[in-house]
Order: structure tokens, then C-alpha cells, then sequence
């Protein structure tokens, strides 16, 4: 016996409602021509690569792993790259017009992923964030954009890479060393809390030799994910291991880095920051706005700092929020949600544009949004 | 003396349940009998624990308005037990953070309340110091000054000070000092019907956001929550489990019992208030036709249901022992209960578990 009401969510997509659901994208210009794509799903059974392509059609496709990031093939058409969130060994290619799984590759042996990457400036290769779990080194792995045979390895200088992007002068990678050592024999565990060190390391991707490194003043703040804006500025979002301080204060989750300057921590109203409950899962720059967007699902919020003159302007409290990007014409935020909930934002007000609200039936999307088109 | 209290608010909580939904009661599981029981239990219990605070805090202002006429003994007293009243309605209340209560997460109504809810800090000295400065300077008592305090100056604590202990350097406790200092400090009558006015702007406006008009809309919070249409876009008895699970973290977390209540040595009465509050959201009162404990009943989950009466009762009985070991240990299991064996029994969709970081 049951209550009925996973039930009756099942039934709406059985019942052939996101046809429907599409029709109504579509007329009421909902997507704007832009395509959303995100890791989704709620149990091992249903774990997939969910979107709704720029006609306003949802989509899903299995995966078979909990995915995490998502990105654009800089060369095939409507092609995008799905990775597996930590301690998970693979990606899949999928082509969202199509609905078609194209590609997929594994991890080498002794490596796992850690749920992002990215490609060249020139789009020859992927980069994708891995640890060589037998030594706990961080690594960056190196694949043939087209086939992804591996082509090489570069260290991350550090414990744990998270998150990576291009530069903007398309050479250099930015990358996230959350600090926190895991392996695949004891799942999620972290390993190495009381000794964890994040860092923000610059790479040149044509060899692989590190630039720079920084680092944030509370060392148990894990350096997750981060975000480029076209003048290079890079924001910062962080995750606190509290069970690892010594201490109970409020501290930043959020950072800034201009170019050639040190990360500056962004500082924003004390009942917002204790309500992330140490925890912001998602960053965004909108490079017209100046605005960068940081996700907190445990705080059902989604906060707002201007990236030039360093100040908190806004939140907008949306439930399970985690997803946020930028809409192709860049005059909206877009965030998601783990009920299938997509909302959007104009990009300087941070008004929410309410009639463009959407939930897809059955769909939750997980950590991060790509917008596309 | 305490305990005696506290007996006495868990005889009632057992009453009050007991005379709950009769046993051979059917209750058939469908959709329409979850937001049935949604809807009473926003009737019974969230509404009649806005409603009891309010009437609470009018009646600390009653109170205080007879001391600050005729200052003695027995009245402060009387000040100091409605004082105490307020203070175990706020536990009840506080289970449900939500709606009016929340709805500004920089500057919630909770947080202006009750200060220890932010971080668990204990602001004690900030408000003795406030307390003294006050009584110094000569700065006009007013509405405005009072709203123009921070979250830390103002609430419970703030009123908790000058009604239980003097502002002297020896903050003592006995009742001739404090009328003594009352009667030699005007200005002490003014904070406390300052602070009470403060007060009651905050439990006022959570029960006209519940009763009539929530955040300037026209439409009851009653009304948003029952149809469902929470502007944050959770489900309203995501919500609610939510809010209550989140309440048994904190009253665990910040160990309520050493560090809420302290000069009044009240707290272990506040908790026994917010579990019985808890016992009646879960199984209903006289009044309920469904509760979530009896849909949890018809769909098979009787050994969750034994789970968590027995959890409660581990609650009553170190509340009765006043040991706070056991206390942490029982209010994890409850805790517990509200993220597992709840959810899964009414169907909760909680969404995806982001807690292990990504």
C-alpha cells in the first residue's frame, strides 16, 4: 500500500506529459532558444544526463553513474561531456539531439575522477581532475578530444582537484585542490580531514608546469569550485569540514581572485553565510552583470557578490538549489534544483522572471547546470 | 520544583495525545488523507503554538505594565512565571521555522527572538553590558531605539536578564534585589516594557503572517502552506519535516539545556515543551481525524512508529533525570527518525543528499 505520490509522478511521464511539458516550453519561450543540460537523478537505478534541447523538448539518458559536471565539445555539434562525481571512473559523450550515448571512457588504472574537466583553448584535448588514489596526488588527465585516448597526466599539485577551467588567454588552467583525500575502497570517505590542505593552482596546460599557487587562511575551507570571467577574475566556492575546527565561527565560503592579486574572501551577511551551513556546491559569472551567483543546496539559497567591487547584492531562497548558469544572451541567471525546478533571474535585479519557471516531472537535477546555444 | 514542572507538561503532552484519533478510527492511505493530515496539523498544532506565544508574550506585557505600578515581591514573581511561559511557548513554537517566522533569512524573526538560535552563541554578557548602559546613558527608550538594537540585545535573553537577576556586578538572583533595583532605576522599568513591546512586534507579526496576511500579501501563511505554494518551491510537508528535523539538530547541537535558560533555570522545562510539541505534531490531538502517525500506521511502518515513541521516551526520561548525556544521545535518535523512518513513511521527498560535499 502507498500513498500514491511517486506514483503519480511516474504516471506524468507515462502518461506522455512531457510532450506536452514541451509544447508549453516552446510557446511560452521558457528556454529562449538555449539548451539546459545537468546530471540528474535520485537512485543508481536512474542516474543520467537530463535536458531540454533549444526546442523545448526533455530529454533523458541512463548513465549508469551519479554524474556531476557537464560540459560543451568545443567541435561536435550538440555534443556534450558528462563525468562522474568522486570516486567514480567514468564519462560518457552524448549528442542531446539525438539522445544517443556517442562515446565512452574510463579512468587508467589506479585513478578516479572527480566529477569536472575541460577542454584546450585549442579543443585538441580534454583536461579532466583525478587522484592516483594508491599516492593521494591529484591529477589532471590529458585526452584526445575526439576519442579520448589518454594522452598524458600532469599533476595537480595537490590533494583532491575538483573543479578545473581554461583561462581566458586559453593556455592557462585554473585549478581547484579541495584537499581532501578519498579512494575508492572506502567510497566517499575523506581520508586525510586533520592534515587537508586545499589550494588554487595556475597550470600551463602546454607542459603542465605550475604558475602559481594560493591559498584561503582557514585551512579546513575546501576549495571546490570556481569560475572564470573574460578579464580572468576567478570566483571561488567553498565547502568547511567544521568537524575538523577547532572552533564554531562563521566563515567565508566565498572568494575572489583578480588577476595577478590574492584571493580576496567575500563577505556577506552573517545569518545568509551560518544558513549555507558550510556549504556552497555551485559558482557562476555573468560577465555583463559583474555578478557572480554561488549555490547553497543545505541552505536553500542562492547568493549574489559583485565581482569588481567585492560586495554581497543579493540572494534569492529556492529549495535543494545547486545548479546555476548563465543564459546565453547572459541577461539571466539560471538555477536548479533537485525537484526538477528551474527558475530564472534577471541578471542585474536578480528578480525572478516568474513566468519562465518550469518543473520537468521526474527529473532531479543534481550539482551543476550547463546552458548551451 | 523542576521537575514537578516538567511532570506536569509531559502528563499533559500524554494526555493530549491519548485523547488523539481513536484506535479503530479507518484511515485509508491516499494523497487526500496526507494533506488532510497536513492541513490539522497546521490546525491543531502549528497554529495553536503561534497562537499560545502570542497570547504568552500579551501576557508578560500584562504583567510587566501591574510591576512597573506597584514594584514588589509577588508581583515580579508573577512577572518572572509569565516570563517563563513565553519562554517554553517559544520551545514549542520553534519547532516550526518557517512561513513569518523566516521569511527574511538575513533578518528572520527567529534569530531577533531568540539570539542563541543564529550560532549557538551565547550572548548573556552582551545584553548584561547592553542592560547597563542603558540604565547610564540617557538616550530616550523608545520604539525606535529598541528596533534600532541588534538581534543580540534584544529577545528572550535581554528579558530573561532584567526580570531574573540584577543588573549589579553580582547579578543576583533574589527577589528583594531585583524589586530593590527596579524601584532605584526608573529607567529599568522602561527597558523591560521597551523590550516586551519588541517582543511582542515579533510574535504579532508571525501570528498575522499565519492568521491573515503573510509578508504583505493579503493571504495567510495558512492558506500558502496548506495549498502548497511555498514561494522557495519545497513541498510543504518537506518542509515541515524539515523544519522540525532541523530543530532536534539544533536542540542537540548547541546543548540547549547548559546553555539556553541559564539565569531563569528554566531550559530543561523548554525542551520538555518543544518534544511534547513534536508528540503532537506526530500523533495528533483530540481534535485530528488523520495524523501522520496513523498514514504511517496503514502503510506498514509500524517498527518506524515503534521507533520513534520509543525515542520519545528516552527524551521524557533524561528530561526527568535531567541528564544531558542521555539527552544528546535520545535527540540524535529522534533526530534520526526525522530524516529516515518520517520521510520515508509519509513519502517525503527530501531531495538529493548533498551533505558528503561535491
Amino acid at each position: 500500500m502507498s500513498l500514491g505520490r511517486r506514483q503519480f509522478i511516474s504516471s506524468l511521464l507515462a502518461a506522455g506529459l512531457f510532450p506536452a511539458l514541451s509544447s508549453v516550453l516552446q510557446a511560452s519561450e521558457i528556454i529562449d532558444k538555449e539548451a539546459w543540460l545537468s546530471a540528474q537523478g535520485k537512485d543508481s537505478g536512474r542516474y543520467g544526463l537530463g535536458w531540454v534541447n533549444e526546442f523545448g523538448v526533455p530529454n533523458t539518458v541512463l548513465s549508469g553513474f551519479r554524474g556531476h559536471g557537464v560540459v560543451l565539445h568545443p567541435f561536435k555539434q550538440s555534443t556534450v561531456i558528462m563525468f562522474a562525481r568522486r570516486p567514480g571512473t567514468e564519462c560518457i559523450e552524448v549528442n542531446y539531439h539525438t539522445g544517443m550515448v556517442s562515446q565512452s571512457f574510463q579512468c587508467a588504472e589506479n585513478r578516479h575522477l572527480f566529477g569536472h574537466g575541460c577542454f584546450s583553448g585549442d579543443g585538441s584535448v580534454l583536461f579532466s581532475v583525478e587522484s592516483d588514489y594508491q599516492s593521494g596526488a591529484g591529477k589532471i588527465g590529458i585526452r584526445d578530444s575526439q576519442n579520448y585516448q589518454l594522452l598524458g597526466e600532469y599533476e595537480s599539485y595537490g590533494v583532491g582537484p575538483h573543479e578545473i577551467k581554461m583561462m581566458p588567454d586559453g593556455n592557462t588552467l585554473v585549478i581547484a585542490n579541495g584537499g581532501i583525500q578519498t579512494h575508492p575502497d572506502s567510497g566517499r570517505k575523506k581520508l586525510n580531514i586533520e592534515s587537508m590542505q586545499s589550494s588554487l593552482i595556475y597550470l600551463d596546460s602546454e607542459n603542465g608546469k605550475k604558475i602559481a599557487e594560493f591559498h584561503v587562511t582557514e585551512s579546513k575551507a575546501s576549495i571546490r569550485h570556481v569560475d572564470v570571467a573574460i578579464d580572468g577574475t576567478v570566483a571561488i566556492a567553498m565547502q568547511v569540514q567544521r568537524t575538523a575546527m577547532g572552533h564554531d565561527r562563521t566563515v567565508a565560503l566565498s572568494a575572489i581572485q583578480k588577476p595577478n592579486k590574492l584571493i580576496e574572501l567575500l563577505v556577506g551577511p552573517e545569518p545568509l553565510i551560518v544558513q549555507m551551513k558550510d556549504y556552497m556546491g555551485s559558482v557562476t559569472i555573468n560577465n555583463e552583470s559583474r555578478l557572480a551567483g554561488f549555490t547553497s543546496p543545505r541552505g536553500n539559497v542562492v547568493a549574489f557578490w559583485h565581482i569588481d567591487e567585492l560586495k554581497f547584492v543579493g540572494y534569492h531562497a529556492f529549495y535543494d538549489v545547486c545548479g546555476i548558469a548563465v543564459s546565453s544572451d547572459q541577461k539571466r541567471f539560471i538555477i536548479s534544483n533537485s525537484s526538477g525546478q528551474v527558475r530564472q533571474l534577471d541578471a542585474w535585479t536578480l528578480l525572478e522572471v516568474k513566468e519562465k519557471r518550469v518543473t520537468l516531472p521526474n527529473i532531479h537535477w543534481d550539482n551543476h547546470l550547463l546552458v548551451t546555444g | 520544583m523542576v521537575k514537578r514542572v516538567i511532570g506536569t507538561v509531559l502528563v499533559m503532552s500524554f494526555l493530549m495525545v491519548g485523547c488523539g484519533e481513536r484506535e479503530n478510527d479507518p484511515v485509508e492511505a491516499s494523497s487526500d488523507n496526507l494533506s488532510l493530515a497536513l492541513e490539522q496539523a497546521i490546525e491543531y498544532s502549528v497554529i495553536p503554538a503561534v497562537e499560545a506565544m502570542s497570547a504568552a508574550a500579551m501576557s508578560l506585557s500584562s504583567a510587566a505594565n501591574t510591576f512597573c505600578v506597584n514594584r514588589n515581591n509577588a508581583n515580579l514573581i508573577t512577572l518572572q512565571t509569565r516570563w517563563k511561559t513565553v519562554f517554553v511557548r517559544w520551545y514549542a513554537l520553534a519547532n516550526y521555522n518557517f512561513g513569518p517566522l523566516n521569511d527574511d533569512i538575513i533578518f528572520p524573526k527567529i534569530n531577533v527572538i531568540d539570539s542563541l538560535r543564529l550560532r549557538g552563541t551565547d550572548y548573556t554578557a552582551t545584553v548584561r553590558t547592553e542592560i547597563a548602559n542603558d540604565l547610564l546613558n540617557s538616550v530616550v527608550l523608545d520604539v525606535s531605539y529598541f528596533d534600532g538594537k541588534t538581534f543580540q540585545k534584544v529577545g528572550l535573553l535581554a528579558l530573561e536578564s532584567l526580570v531574573f537577576e540584577t543588573v549589579s556586578s553580582e547579578h543576583s538572583k533574589t527577589a528583594t534585589d531585583i524589586v530593590a533595583e527596579f524601584e532605584s532605576e526608573a529607567r529599568k522599568c522602561e527597558m523591560l516594557l521597551g523590550l516586551i513591546a519588541h517582543l511582542r512586534k515579533q510574535t504579532d507579526y508571525v501570528q498575522i503572517g499565519w492568521l491573515s496576511d503573510f509578508n504583505n500579501t493579503g493571504v495567510s501563511f495558512q492558506n500558502v502552506f496548506v495549498n502548497n505554494q511555498i514561494e522557495g518551491g519545497v513541498e510543504s510537508l518537506t518542509l515541515l519535516i524539515t523544519s522540525v528535523q532541523e530543530n532536534l539538530d539544533y536542540l542537540k547541537k548547541r546543548n540547549v539545556v547548559t546553555t539556553a535558560g541559564q539565569i531563569s533555570s528554566h531550559s530543561w522545562v523548554a525542551l520538555a515543551a518543544a518534544i511534547s510539541e513534536v508528540e503532537i505534531l506526530l500523533f495528533g490531538t483530540a481534535s485530528t481525524t488523520v495524523s501522520f502517525i496513523s498514514l504511517m500506521e496503514v502503510t506498514g511502518f509500524q517498527v518506524a512508529i515503534g521507533s520513534v515513541k520509543s525515542n520519545i521516551v528516552e527524551i521524557r526520561q533524561s528530561i526527568e533525570n535531567e541528564d544531558a548525556v542521555m539527552l544528546d544521545i535520545a535527540l540524535g535518535k529522534l533526530d534520526g527518525n526525522f530524516k529516515r523512518e518520517i520521510p520515508d513513511g509519509l513519502e517525503v521527498e527530501l531531495g538529493i543528499n548533498f551533505t558528503d560535499g561535491d
